[in-house]
């Protein structure tokens, strides 16, 4: 059990998908047969602007509708950094947690939602969003397949800059998130950008993330000495 | 002096569960519990990994910082006692640690290169899952006893019952919830291990220090402390550890 498994998966949805969020949502219905529609929502973008992805018009005012109420599971999982579950939108501590958008969603035929962060530490991209016409709680296998499409969309959209840069994982190992604190002090960016900068260098210098992240923290390596 | 031990066990165990109060600091407690392990067992190193739900277990919590014994853990994510452990559902032990061993060769040399001789792996079960493991270190190639192997197990339940802050979990939904937040949590705090070492001049496991000895002086918990850190909302020299706290911060 090495997990490499669920990140080939990763990398050949975001290789066949690649760089367009709508595709990977399709990509995601299709291979979830209970999910009806999926959505995401961008908080940042490293390019700027953001962009609001659905795959149907429900999934669309599912979107709508936490935008414009500022309340919602796309919101908490995005503010929290941890997926929110809900497995059946119209009980009653829902409609207590968001009174707007839970009578909203059910109104627009969403009966159960499943929003998972789109993160990495402190870096908050936004949410996937999934949802069924039907309540039910999600399975273990889907519930994996789900994470499997929510690593995907932060892959993608963290891999803005530079071609290829995919071809890296999130980082499992501890160094590689040292190493993007210690690159963002360095260059005065925002984390988001430092992780990018990292993930960009160990793709142009053909060397693994987690190489390059130790030579970062043992101090061998300053990204602002570089000449970029 | 089995009666001090006995003080001492009933102490911890009165401890964390007083740490388990509404809105707690999960990593923090996780952390606590590992260092009660080394005190408490006959062993010289703690940690905690959980199933992160992609397939792999991840480090959340471990008896102290060193990156060489946080890289022991990281080493098992191909394959070592802990995967073991969490596939077989039972507790696994390896006392000879053998680098030309068929099971686990990479995590045998790493182990023994950072100084150990033997391993035991606990499973934290809830119900028929297993959510994660408790990693226990010794530097001689000998068993720990059963009543250790006891106490062991009840500490490991008790990291189970902290981590999901309910006691009687219904839906199989928090549970992943929980797990994926507590997971990111930890990745927030490397991150502001990093940056805190960049500020400070000083290394991971100093900043580590600091982070926890801040969050503590000042009932912060370390995610939200390290998020506000990352964001740059506190000044890195007001978190530095005094000279003279750096003992006692790596004591409690």
């Amino acid at each position: 059990m090495t997990g490499d498994g669920h990140w080939a998966r990763v990398l050949a949805l975001v290789a066949g998908t690649a760089p367009d969020l709508q595709s990977l949502c399709a990509a995601c219905v299709a291979s979830l047969p209970t999910i009806r529609g999926a959505s995401v929502t961008v908080m940042t973008r490293p390019g700027g602007g953001t962009v609001p992805v659905a795959t149907d018009a429900v999934s669309g005012r599912i979107e709508e509708l936490q935008y414009s109420l500022g309340e919602g599971p796309c919101v908490d999982a995005t503010s929290g950094g941890q997926p929110v579950l809900v497995a059946d939108l119209a009980s009653a501590e829902y409609g207590v947690r968001w009174p707007g958008f839970a009578a909203g969603a059910v109104a627009a035929g969403a009966a159960a939602l499943y929003a998972f962060p789109l993160r990495v530490g402190a870096i908050r991209l936004g949410a996937l969003s999934l949802y069924r016409a039907e309540p039910a709680p999600l399975s273990q296998a889907e519930l994996a397949g789900a994470i499997t499409f929510a690593d995907a969309a932060t892959l993608l959209l963290l891999s803005t800059g530079v071609d290829g840069t995919f071809e890296v994982d999130l980082g499992r190992r501890a160094v590689v998130h040292q190493a993007t604190g210690m690159v963002k002090v360095q260059l005065g960016v925002g984390i988001e950008e430092a992780f990018v900068r990292l993930r960009a260098r160990a793709y142009v210098d053909e060397r693994s993330l987690e190489e390059l992240s130790c030579e970062v923290v043992e101090r061998r390596l300053r990204f602002d000495e570089m000449e970029d | 002096m089995a009666s001090v031990r006995e003080q001492r066990l009933a102490e911890t165990f009165v401890e964390l569960a007083d740490t388990l109060v509404a809105d707690f600091d999960v990593v923090e407690f996780l952390h606590v519990l590992s260092k009660r392990c080394v005190e408490l067992l006959d062993v010289e190193a703690a940690g905690l990994m959980l199933a992160d739900q992609r397939g792999s277990l991840q480090v959340v919590a471990a008896s102290t910082e060193r990156t060489r014994l946080l890289e022991l853990f990281e080493v098992q994510t191909d394959a070592g006692p802990c995967v073991a452990c969490y596939e077989a559902g039972n507790a696994v032990t390896d006392l000879a640690l053998d680098p030309a061993g068929p099971r686990w060769p990479r995590f045998a040399a790493a182990a023994r290169e950072a100084g150990f001789r033997a391993v035991h792996a606990l499973p934290m079960r809830l119900r028929d899952d297993v959510i994660g493991v408790l990693n226990l270190f010794r530097a001689e190639p000998l068993a720990l006893t059963d009543e250790d192997l006891r106490v062991a197990q009840a500490l490991a339940d008790v990291a189970t019952i902290g981590l999901l802050q309910e006691r009687a979990i219904r839906r199989t939904e928090v549970l992943a919830e929980q797990l994926q937040g507590a997971l990111n949590s930890r990745i927030i705090i490397e991150q502001a291990k990093g940056v805190l070492a960049e500020r400070l001049g000083a290394d991971v496991g100093e900043a580590f220090r600091a982070l926890r000895g801040y969050a503590r002086r000042h009932n912060l918990r370390l995610a939200e402390l390290a998020a506000a850190v990352i964001a740059g909302e506190l000044d890195a020299a007001d978190i530095r550890v005094p000279a003279d706290a750096n003992r006692a911060g790596e004591s409690s």
